[in-house]
């Protein structure tokens, strides 16, 4: 938890916020007990998350819309496929379920930028341009042309580059904002 | 003229002025959440922001000192209210009587009709 809270926080603050809600976990911990201590120390931890985003994310703006685009159009395949199970539907939902949780993870490590994320980040990111990539193709060859397939592959291919780009660059540092 | 500020950075500001020289992250927090201020629990991310901002305005300046044992050894950032700080509190409070100012009769008069 104290890792994630550095995490969240500005280099300029990393220290001193840190050290001011040990000192206070620590005095609620005598007061209170050990729970009730760890469950308020994880609610001010849990309260720097919008700011780090707004931060992080800001910084990311064309990646933050392509990370929504793809993650709101992989839960509408995801829901489409549920709702019209053609043959072969499971294989369609574990599609969007990768193509969702992938523009999770990456949100999550801009935020958190926690190392362990970032190799996993770029692990699913080579992972959905494989994807993409394989979709395009499927469009070139294929008999009849899918407007949303071309949209979200695109989407997808647009994000993978827009990720090792963030990523690559920034070399996994922490911010310093 | 300074800017009229909002309540909770009113709230953190006077917190600043009643600690004085005990005016560090973890004081502001309790003080914040004390009887004589809000009485409810406050989100530390919600006052640490507020205090980044209150110094980039120039309202609060800071300065470290170094860490105890219970805090792992971690410096303390204490804070002090500036001229600037001061005058902006003075700014609001002289704005929000002004505006007060023979209103609250008819709003407490209006509150038990309704």
């Amino acid at each position: 938890m104290s890792r994630i809270l550095e995490m969240l926080l500005p280099e300029r603050d990393r220290q001193t916020v840190a050290g001011d809600l040990l000192e206070e976990r620590q005095a609620r911990m005598r007061r209170e007990g050990f729970l009730r201590a760890q469950l308020w120390y994880a609610l001010q931890v849990a309260s720097f998350v919008p700011a780090a985003a707004a931060s992080n994310l800001s910084r990311h703006k064309a990646l933050t819309l392509f990370c929504l685009f793809t993650g709101l159009s992989g839960t509408w395949l995801g829901a489409m496929d549920l709702r019209l199970r053609h043959p072969g539907y499971l294989g369609q939902e574990a599609i969007a379920l990768t193509i969702v949780l992938q523009a999770a993870l990456t949100l999550c490590t801009l935020v958190l930028r926690l190392p362990a994320l970032r190799v996993l980040t770029m692990a699913g990111t080579s992972g959905i341009l494989w994807l993409a990539g394989k979709a395009l193709y499927w469009l070139m060859r294929g008999a009849h042309f899918e407007g949303y397939i071309l949209l979200i592959a695109l989407g997808l291919a647009i994000q993978s580059a827009l990720t090792f780009f963030a990523l690559l660059r920034r070399g996994g540092r922490t911010r310093t904002a | 003229m300074s800017e009229l500020l909002g309540t909770f950075e009113q709230v953190v500001l006077l917190a600043v002025v009643a600690l004085a020289e005990e005016a560090y992250g973890r004081s502001i927090l309790r003080e914040t959440q004390s009887e004589g201020f809000l009485n409810r629990a406050v989100a530390a991310g919600a006052v640490y922001a507020t205090l980044d901002r209150l110094e980039q305005k120039g309202y609060l300046s800071s300065r470290l000192e170094p860490g105890t044992p219970e805090r792992g050894g971690r410096a303390r950032r204490f804070y002090r209210l500036t001229a600037a700080g001061a005058a902006a509190l003075n700014e609001t409070r002289r704005i929000l009587d002004r505006t007060w100012h023979g209103k609250r009769a008819r709003l407490e008069a209006w509150e038990s009709r309704s």
